[in-house]
């Protein structure tokens, strides 16, 4: 099974790091707050950082647990997890966006449907 | 002379009007006309137009009247000044404002959010509204949402998943002409849409269909059926194993197209079970006789080889058919007559004259379309399923099926709307008169495929990654939902979880349960084990409309309207209801067709208020508006709080457009249009592989097992194989003569689950019936034992006892007892059900070794003796 830390890390932005890079509060809605252990948080990214790096520093941070509930094995997100940046909800090709300088990224795990009797 | 006597003038109806809703007697959703006359609804009756009833209505939903109208309900809040609990132990409620109980109970969820939000345990079986309740969970961000009973045996919906992606079954009985009831009774008002499907079994028996009931106990459909095959409960993978092998060995009667090309059946498996796969796009390979190489299955390959062994890059390969051909022989007519007791001789005749009726390779013309016509085929329900090898039983039955390839065809099986309106396969249509649903959502609604070609469940079950999964996690959920891959209720482990969650690793105890219309404390097996669960709680808030078993164990006690009081928006979900057999796609709304009781308030309000004062107000708006689709003129704004029915008005909205608002809807009631022929029958069109052989199975077992041992977790993954068999339940043998008897549970047409006891009208139908309240004895069985009509008699087994009167009866296999449905309540707040009839739920112990480790399913034959005993 590839990597999928590092398949997020190889679509990181090259970017430069300097003080003045965005900031995030990062919102966890569903299961997800509990598998970090919090609600929400903030994190400071390098200039130029992208919705990736986010993704990317938050499974530098949580481990597999975290990976495994947000990413397929080929590193794609999984279809059960959406993400809003200041509001918008983003596809999978805005996965490039880069973090505005002061923004809210929300990350949304939807459960799956228990449906039998 | 007769004496005038004056009769009071009634005075003037002020009001006198007929309300479109829809029934909750159980999960078929009627459409209903409720007659309400000055505020009192006086009758009930199905709405002609609705498609889901024809107009029909159970006896279920007429007596609906009076638990709508149940003296005992409860109309306030109610808080608990006992603190002991346990069976029998009164509350001792006292009264609480609500704005007091909300704060109580927000307070506590509020610390639990903060601390680990798993902590919260969700237990509905509201399925009206269980879209609601599973975002509500979603929000406030626990996984354990799901505690519900074993209503359907469990191992039912993993069998279709796995076999047809999707979650429930019929057969189309506009066109069968041979149907094979195994452990179920479709068309007797059980199953999906029961009144739609009922007048189609009429229908389809007067035109000359033969109906074959398997089942150990002569039910409502044994009765009826042209031929009952009474069998040995627990056995019926080896009924239907051995019909296959009779198909497909000795009368080489299946459809080898459909195999080729439908199934993995001309798969490349290599020695070790797993597939021969290519090796630069790692996908299953099949053999190109013309070219007389292996190829990828998906590379265009005319007529794959379909039997026979390969040598591919030096590794010798069987067909997936072959394999399956070989592995059925062991299930002779004669060895599976020793097994099911169902004499040879009717297996072979049944095997013939089914394999015949199918008509393999018959096509047949409809709306200018040509189809195959494959008009026989086999459904099953709990009684097949509800064993500890409950999903080997159903994928048995599902090869019966699949042989005579009748999936999603005329006159054959099919699974609930595996395509929708807004489906984009061939034939699909684009235009629905003006419903924007599927253009505004772009929900493809049709089944997908997976890389390796299999059938994948549809986008409308929801936001679930692919199923089954590729991977296997460590779970940290209540119901190890990781470890249970396939399943689709996870309850029984739940409960086992509560008990002892460091045994399975759970990484926190539960602090607080909800619950709502879910009757845990009678609906799962042993009592006392659910009770103790309970304690172990620290605290219980439930809501409903009434103080059943479970209520009582409650620390709060908030009351729920009664369906018809309450206002919930599209109830029906297309997974369990919505058969094609109605002929049409329809959407209904069920409004309140009476004021509602006292204080009393719909339990989702409630819960949309607690989100507000628990803090998480705009996180369920946020998952509301992802889960509903709805469109961005509707979205739902983060920081308000919304009504149900302006939800629902949204919801609506985006669905069906400007023109379909709630108004629109309370107003006619329904929303239907016409099911074309692709719709009812998209079998040749839909992609994605039926499995005969599952390579997947036996895949996911292995990194289940390597999970549950890195988590030092006993766990058997040994029914995780890719052919399913026969093997016997833990009771197939006694242990002891005493236990000579083998107790099984069964469905009574006129009550669901346990919610119906405490009617008064359908408990006076059940003390009346010859059957309901009893234990069915056979006569030989009786005589033998010195048993007559109506003895009172203890029915024991080795996880606990209940009592019944004895009914002797030829219509029950002689080594069973039958007990049906879920009664021999104890509730204080039920006292028309009151020790009414036997709790077959207390005989059953729960416990992993009479688990389905793939489904979950509860063992639910054991063996029992009878005692008479004086009254
Ligand atoms: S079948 Fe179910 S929904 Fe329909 S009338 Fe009977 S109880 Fe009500």
């Amino acid at each position: 099974m590839p990597d999928q830390a590092s398949t997020v890390t190889r679509r990181r932005t090259p970017h430069r790091r300097t003080a003045a890079g965005p900031r995030t509060r990062v919102v966890y809605i569903g299961p997800l707050r509990a598998t970090v252990g919090k609600g929400e948080e903030t994190t400071a990214l390098p200039t130029g950082a992208t919705v990736t790096d986010l993704l990317a520093h938050l499974i530098e941070t949580y481990g597999a647990p975290f990976r495994d509930r947000v990413m397929d094995r080929e590193g794609q997100l999984l279809p059960n997890i959406h993400l809003f940046l200041d509001g918008e909800e983003l596809g999978e090709q805005g996965l490039d966006t880069p973090l505005p300088q002061r923004g809210e990224m929300s990350l949304l795990m939807m459960l799956h449907p228990m449906e039998g009797g | 002379m007769a004496k005038t006597v004056p009769v009071p003038e009634r005075p003037a109806a002020i009001e006198d009007v007929w309300v479109p809703s829809v029934c909750d007697g159980c999960r078929s959703f009627c459409g209903i006309k409720a007659h309400r006359v000055n505020g009192v609804v006086v009758k009930l009756e199905g709405d002609a137009g609705n498609p889901a009833n024809l107009g029909r209505m159970c006896a279920k939903g007429q007596a609906a009247l009076m638990s709508a109208y149940d003296p005992s309900r409860p109309a306030v809040p109610l808080k608990r000044t006992n603190p002991q609990k346990g069976i029998g132990v009164d509350p001792k409620w006292v009264e609480i404002s609500w704005d007091k109980a909300l704060d109580t109970v927000a307070q506590r969820l509020r610390k639990i959010r903060e601390e680990d939000s798993r902590k919260l345990l969700i237990h509905s079986f509201d399925r009206s509204v269980a879209k609601f309740v599973r975002t509500w969970a979603n929000a406030f961000g626990t996984p354990n949402h799901h505690w519900g009973g074993y209503y359907c045996g469990n191992a039912l919906h993993p069998s279709t998943y796995l076999t047809v992606a999707t979650h429930q079954q019929e057969i189309d009985l506009d066109y069968c002409n041979y149907c094979v009831l195994i452990g179920n009774q479709m068309g007797f008002m059980a199953g999906v849409n029961p009144n739609s499907l009922s007048i189609k079994m009429a229908e389809a028996r007067m035109r000359g269909m033969k109906v074959v009931v398997v089942d150990p106990v002569g039910t409502n459909a044994s009765m009826k059926a042209s031929e009952w095959v009474p069998i040995r409960p627990g056995t019926d993978a080896a009924f239907a194993l051995a019909l296959v092998n009779q198909l497909i060995n000795e009368l080489n009667l299946y459809d080898a197209p459909f195999l080729r090309a439908r199934t993995n059946a001309a798969f490349l498996v290599g020695p070790d079970g797993y597939y021969g796969r290519d090796k630069a796009s790692g996908k299953p390979l099949v053999w190109d006789p013309q070219a007389g190489a292996a190829r990828p299955y998906d590379a265009g390959v005319a007529q794959p080889a379909l039997e026979g062994e390969f040598v591919v890059d030096g590794v010798p390969c069987h067909t997936a058919f072959q394999l399956l051909k070989e592995h059925v022989r062991a299930y002779t007519p004669e060895r599976a007559a020793q097994i099911t007791t169902v004499p040879a001789e009717t297996i072979r005749r049944i095997a013939q004259e089914y394999g015949t009726a199918a008509c393999i390779g018959a096509n047949i013309t409809i709306e200018g379309m040509e189809l195959p016509y494959r008009p026989a085929a086999a459904v099953f329900f709990r009684g097949a399923v509800a064993h500890k090898h409950g999903t080997h039983h159903g994928l048995a039955i599902q090869l019966l099926n699949m042989v005579v390839g009748n999936m999603f065809v005329v006159g054959g099986y099919r699974a609930l709307n595996i395509v929708g309106p807004g489906w984009t396969g061939a034939g699909a249509r684009e235009d629905y008169s003006g419903v924007s649903y599927f253009a505004a959502v772009k929900i493809p609604w049709g089944p997908g495929a997976s890389a390796d070609g299999y059938i994948m469940p549809i986008p409308p079950l929801g936001e679930r990654q692919p199923y089954p999964p590729e991977e296997v996690h460590a779970p940290d959920d209540l119901g190890l939902l990781a470890l249970y891959p396939v399943a689709t209720n996870i309850s029984p482990q739940v409960q086992l979880s509560i008990l002892d969650p460091h045994k399975f690793t759970i990484p926190y105890e539960t602090e607080m349960l909800i619950h709502c219309r879910a009757n845990h404390m009678t609906t799962k097996a042993t009592p006392e084990l659910s009770a103790e669960a309970l304690r172990r709680i620290p605290f219980q808030v439930s809501l409903g409309p009434e103080l059943d078993e479970t209520a009582e164990f409650a620390d709060i006690f908030l009351p729920d309207r009664h369906a018809l009081e309450r206002l919930d928006p599209f109830p029906q979900s297309t997974n369990s209801n919505m058969a094609a057999a109605t002929g049409f796609w329809y959407w209904t709304l069920r409004q309140p067709v009476k004021e509602a009781l006292g204080q009393t308030r719909h339990w989702i309000e409630v819960l949309f208020e607690l989100a507000e004062r628990a803090g998480f107000l705009g996180d369920l708006n946020q998952v509301l508006n992802v889960a509903l689709h709805l469109s961005p003129e509707h979205r739902l704004d983060l920081k308000q709080r919304y009504s149900l029915e302006q939800v629902g008005d949204r919801l609506a909205q985006t669905q069906f457009g400007p023109g379909h608002s709630l108004a629109w809807f309370k107003k006619e009631g329904y929303l239907k249009f016409k099911r074309r022929a692709i719709e009812a029958y998209p079998g040749p069109y839909i992609q994605g592989r039926h499995p005969v052989y599952f390579e997947h199975l036996k895949r996911l077992g292995e990194k289940v097992k390597a999970v549950a041992d890195e988590l030092e977790i006993p766990w058997d993954v040994s029914d995780y194989q890719p052919l399913p068999e026969w093997k016997p339940c833990p009771d197939y043998e006694a242990s002891s003569p005493d236990y000579d008897l083998l107790a099984v549970n069964y469905k009574s047409p006129f009550h669901s689950l346990s919610v119906t006891a405490q009617n008064p009208w359908l408990n006076e139908l059940s003390q009346h019936h010859a059957y309901v309240y009893k234990v069915m004895v056979n006569r030989d069985t009786a005589h033998r034992k010195g048993l007559k009509d109506g003895d009172l008699v203890e029915v024991e087994s080795a996880g606990g006892k209940t009592r019944a009167r004895v009914k002797v009866t030829e219509c029950i296999h002689p080594e069973v007892v039958g007990l049906a449905g879920g009664f021999g309540n104890w509730a204080r707040g039920r006292p028309v059900a009151q020790g009414q009839g036997p709790h077959f739920n207390s005989l059953i112990p729960l416990d992993t070794k009479r688990m389905d480790y793939v489904s979950t399913a509860v063992d639910a034959c054991i063996r029992v003796k009878l005692t008479k005993v004086t009254p």
